[in-house]
């Protein structure tokens, strides 16, 4: 059987837009199964989801069939509009019904997503990679499903809910498989504390301001005010020896690791952390600087080459980006030369060759 | 190695490693060094349209609308990419049916909604109608005095050249509009009809 067309498609939807006889009717008969197939993929109540994602098409003068034109099959089209119907009543889940209830039918529909998203950011073992999805799961119910319900209503629901399952896996990473460990009396201090800490002194991130507060917010999940960052750094430094400086970071001598951020690491192990360390904020200045210079498809490719340790076959990026595998090698090529040149022009780099 | 090269040769051989080379994906690097680049470069939250992902992942967008697209998903958007992919592939592979009694319940319900929406729009266009000729007849008797009950119902005045307006006569539906009605194939008030997509 001969699959319509994209332009036959575009003409059944308007169609539709203009009430034609029996128009609806074909439009149904024409999507049902994909409608059908979207809510048994998300959801464990298939029967009513259905009826909802077709209330929900038809609504409003077909209000959510009026952005279609043409440019992606009508498959494609039906089944993100059901995916984004569905995230939307499961938002509202979480107000209107119990949000035990609500979290059940949550992690059905993100259980793919949770589970694709460690598995690229930790290759290795099953074990290491069932304990993140835990950590993951555990963040979204801390604190009365906190992170899920501060959604604020800015862009979708299903883009805010993906970022937030990124954070939670990266923090998971930093925290767990990280050979530093919090000073003592850091460790025993509130979240806020803890992310400042982490911020600045292992980071070399911001350590005032509107910057530092925002990075506090990504960690934990909820932004402290500009004063209640400021306070919760100044109570970390309060707590660390006189002698402790941020910037020993980036250049600490080897007979100065003592003062390094750890009370049980050998002075072998703080120097690795101390060389992760620097090639991290190295390699993180460089892709920062590169990015400005790059188009929009190769921050594309780096975004996605980005998402995970292992990297991608380029047949997958290719599928994901809808481009020839060559042209993903080209990519590639741009994008490497770029980061060596941002690399070659690090003004630590050449500090560091100008004292030598 | 040198130390110097180190400098830069370490981070270099990170990002090699990351983006990979053909088909095999090299070794993995450390996950937290992965981590701690894309924390990097998080972007702002940037977000695509459905329809500009439907139509990015089935490769129907070229110039600008593609760049666009692209500079979105190259924000936090990317993520959104990756699992709207995913979804896809799963709902591509599974390929199942609609049970018949929910299709056919979903066919019917717009079908009987524009049913009883159509009714009042007829409903008041005759109560319009009716309202025009009973106001048309008022205004014809007042003009001719009282009227013989016996009369025909159909008014003809007299011809009178010093130019009093014909009147439309009671009871012609000919000429009295129609308010809010549609004609068949003209979409209703507020519905514009979209561009036509490119192919």
């Amino acid at each position: 059987m001969t699959r319509p067309s994209t332009s036959e498609d575009r003409r059944l939807v308007l169609a539709v837009l203009s009430r034609e006889p029996q128009a609806w009717d074909r439009f149904v008969r024409r999507v049902a199964d994909t409608v059908w197939t979207s809510c048994s993929v998300l959801c464990r109540d298939e029967r009513q989801a259905f009826s909802e994602v077709m209330e929900a098409l038809s609504a409003d003068g077909f209000r959510r069939l009026r952005p279609y034109d043409g440019s992606s099959r009508i498959e494609t089209y039906v089944a993100l509009v059901a995916r984004e119907t569905l995230a939307e009543r499961l938002m509202n889940a979480f107000t209107l019904s119990g949000p035990d209830e609500a979290w059940k039918a949550f992690e059905a529909f993100f259980k793919a997503d949770i589970e694709r998203t460690v598995r690229r950011r930790m290759p290795g073992s099953d074990d290491a990679r069932r304990e993140a999805y835990q950590e993951v799961c555990l963040g979204l119910i801390a604190d009365g499903y906190r992170r899920i319900r501060s959604y604020g209503g800015s862009g979708s629901f299903t883009g805010y809910i993906l970022s937030t399952i990124d954070r939670l896996a990266i923090d998971f990473l930093r925290r767990e498989l990280s050979r530093r460990r919090l000073p003592a009396a850091v460790a025993r201090m509130g979240e806020t504390e803890q992310a400042a800490f982490r911020i600045v002194h292992w980071e070399a991130g911001p350590d005032v301001g509107e910057a530092l507060a925002d990075e506090i917010g990504r960690k934990t999940g909820t932004r402290p005010t500009v004063a209640e960052a400021e306070r919760a750094l100044k109570t970390v430094k309060a707590a660390l020896p006189s002698t402790f400086d941020a910037s020993q970071t980036e250049a600490v001598p080897l007979d100065g690791l003592e003062d390094l951020p750890s009370e049980a690491l050998s002075p072998e192990e703080a120097f690795l952390e101390w060389e992760d360390g620097r090639i991290l904020a190295e390699a993180a200045r460089a892709l920062k600087r590169a990015s400005g210079e790059l188009s929009d498809a190769e921050r594309l490719y780096m975004k996605i080459s980005l998402g995970g340790a292992e990297p991608l076959p380029a047949r997958d990026v290719a599928r994901l980006m809808g481009r020839p595998v060559e042209e993903v090698y080209k990519l590639k090529r741009k994008v490497l030369a770029k980061l060596r040149d941002a690399l070659e022009n690090d003004p630590a780099v050449k500090n560091w060759r100008a004292s030598v | 190695m040198t130390l110097e090269n180190r400098v830069t040769g370490i981070p270099q051989k990170l990002f090699e490693r990351l983006f990979g080379d053909g088909e095999t994906p090299k070794r993995a690097i450390d996950p937290r060094l992965a981590a701690g680049l894309a924390d990097a470069m998080d972007d702002a939250r940037s977000d695509v349209s459905v329809a500009e992902l439907a139509a990015y992942l089935d490769g129907g967008l070229e110039g600008d609308a593609k760049e666009r697209t692209e500079a979105a998903l190259a924000g936090s958007g990317f993520q959104d990419l990756a699992s709207a992919a995913g979804f896809l592939d799963a709902v591509s592979e599974r390929r199942l049916s609609a049970p018949a009694d929910l299709v056919q319940a979903a066919a019917s319900s717009v079908r009987n909604e524009s049913v009883r929406r159509r009714w009042p729009r007829l409903a008041w266009g005759f109560a319009a109608a009716v309202a025009v000729g009973l106001a048309a007849l008022l205004v014809v008797s007042r003009m001719h005095g009282p009227v013989d009950p016996k009369a025909p119902l159909v008014a003809t005045p007299a011809p009178d050249p010093s130019a009093k307006p014909s009147m439309v006569p009671a009871g012609n539906m000919d000429t009295v509009p129609s308010p809010g009605g549609t004609k068949p194939g003209m979409a209703p008030e507020g519905m514009e009809a979209a561009p036509v997509g490119r192919r």
